[in-house]
């Protein structure tokens, strides 16, 4: 990619978003982090250490007017944007086979938060994206979203949305490859985050470190030559570098 | 014993011509629909179809109306899951996206069939426990086709990853699945006709994770 450097990251308080924006920081970007943890103190204290490149932004994607509200905060700022990463997400709480009564609010919660939260950010950083020299948006996935690879029984919320952003971010592809768009579909291992309401610290991937090879692959650009672009092809690679199957 | 058969959605032609199909048959049919039972009257002129309301957007609906077949019968062989939420509602491109109507193709075609069979298993555990899911090509990923609505696109493949589930889960409970794709309009005669004869028929390879189109064609997930 070129030296293109603002970036916008969604879901930036703590676990793999927190860690992203660190790293982005260290690289020399530019970044405005989505906040949807008022009171967690540690993008605050990341704000002190560099109060010119880090905007932190309050962000809930699960709600279209803050998502606008976000875009124009941004765009208050920049002309631009040239990297999105759609990072925020959350788990099912309330494992339920089918032999259970399914929650159903948190359901459709996550639904919207992981599966429609990265479509709102899409559309309304639209303009900004296109006007940026990336074009690049980037979404956190799951292997939970892989339907050749399902092996649970009781995730239904979490690994529905994931499938289905997995189906939005394809509409997207198509939709937006002609015009220059480049897309990442990712898997970040099991990371040490937030996910379950409490510190995990039995995951395979502290998030520092697991923010550090996801913004490595969102940031490399493919492969391109020998009359192949292989940006023409959707993947969801994973934190090794794995492909995995849809 | 004649065998029972639960539909969803058969206000809609597809589904219509399918209850006439298991009729045909001589299955006993328990047609749910969100439109008013009370219109249905004089739609079919036979003692083997009942018609009860359902709004399988909403738990309490599926639930009352599964009550109320339970007065008419105590076992479902077959259930039949419909789309709740068609295609061409939503505009094209994601600048025109709207997040309300993707969440409720989700709430429609996802989570309607899901909370069905939550309350009809109890129902399912004596019979032939057999459960067909209606689905489209859109909702492929491995297809990956363009020119879909995007938000029901996303339903229908949310809806593939509970099928692998369920399929999962109730395959080693004896229980078998249909996915199927009926197609256009064009083809409602003979693919409910052809989807009547998949759904009660067997197959050689039951293990596997599949949908199939009307012609008997394999769609990957
Ligand atoms: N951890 C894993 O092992 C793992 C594995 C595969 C994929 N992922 C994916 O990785 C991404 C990051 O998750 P993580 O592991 O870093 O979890 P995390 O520590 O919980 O971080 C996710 C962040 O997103 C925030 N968030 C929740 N709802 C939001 C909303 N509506 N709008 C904006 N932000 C919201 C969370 O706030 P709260 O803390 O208040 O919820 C949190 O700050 C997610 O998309 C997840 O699905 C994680």
């Amino acid at each position: 990619m070129s030296r293109s450097r603002i970036a916008v990251v969604t879901g930036a308080d703590r676990g793999l978003g927190l860690g992203i924006t660190k790293r982005l920081l260290e690289l020399g970007w530019d970044v405005f982090a989505g906040s949807y943890l008022a009171d967690w103190p540690e993008l605050t204290e990341l704000r002190q250490k560099e109060p010119e490149r880090l905007h932190v932004i309050p962000l809930d994607v699960a709600s279209d007017e803050s998502v606008r509200a976000a875009s124009r905060a941004v765009g208050g700022k920049t002309d631009r944007v040239d990297v999105l990463i759609n990072n925020a997400g959350i788990a099912t709480r309330y494992p339920r086979t089918i032999h259970e009564e399914q929650v159903e609010e948190e359901l459709l919660r996550i639904y919207n938060v992981n599966a429609v939260g990265p479509m709102r950010m899409a559309q309304a950083f639209m303009p900004l994206l296109r006007a940026g020299s990336g074009k690049r948006m980037c979404f956190v996935s799951s292997e939970a979203g892989s339907i050749n690879r399902s092996f649970r029984d009781n995730w239904y919320g979490y690994c529905m949305s994931k499938t289905a952003l997995n189906r939005g971010v394809q509409c997207l592809f198509d939709e937006l490859r002609p015009d220059g768009f480049t897309f990442r579909l990712y898997h970040p291992g099991w990371v040490r985050s937030y996910m379950s309401g409490e510190l995990n610290t039995e995951g395979d991937l502290d998030a520092d470190d697991a923010a550090r090879m996801a913004v490595a692959y969102f940031l490399r650009d493919r492969y391109e030559g020998q009359g192949i672009q292989e940006e023409d092809r959707l993947v969801m690679r994973d934190w090794m570098g794995r492909e995995w199957p849809w | 014993m004649d065998q029972v058969v639960l539909i969803t959605e058969v206000h809609r032609p597809w589904e219509y011509a399918l209850v006439q199909e298991f009729a045909k048959k001589g299955w006993r049919v328990m047609g749910c629909s969100p439109v008013p039972e009370e219109e249905f009257q004089d739609a079919f002129d036979t003692d083997k179809i009942h018609i009860f309301t359902m709004d399988t957007r909403s738990r309490e609906s599926v639930q009352q109306a599964v009550r109320r077949i339970q007065e008419h019968t105590c076992r479902v062989d077959l259930l039949v899951c419909g789309t709740a939420s068609s295609q061409g509602r939503e505009a094209a491109g994601i600048a025109k996206m709207s997040a309300d109507l993707v969440l409720e193709d989700y709430q429609a075609n996802t989570l309607g069939p899901i909370r069905v069979i939550e309350a009809c298993l109890p129902l399912m555990d004596n019979g032939l426990r057999r459960i067909a899911l209606l689905s489209d090509v859109q909702g492929s990923l491995g297809l990956g086709l363009s020119g879909a609505g995007t938000g029901y696109a996303m339903s229908k493949a949310a809806l593939h990853m509970a099928y692998t589930m369920l399929h999962g889960d109730l395959s080693g409970k004896g229980f078998t699945f249909r996915l199927f794709e009926p197609g256009s309009e064009l083809e409602t005669g003979d693919s409910a006709e052809a989807a009547a004869a998949y759904f009660t028929g067997a197959r050689e390879d039951e293990e596997r994770v599949v949908m199939l189109d009307w012609r008997g064609q394999e769609i990957s997930l």
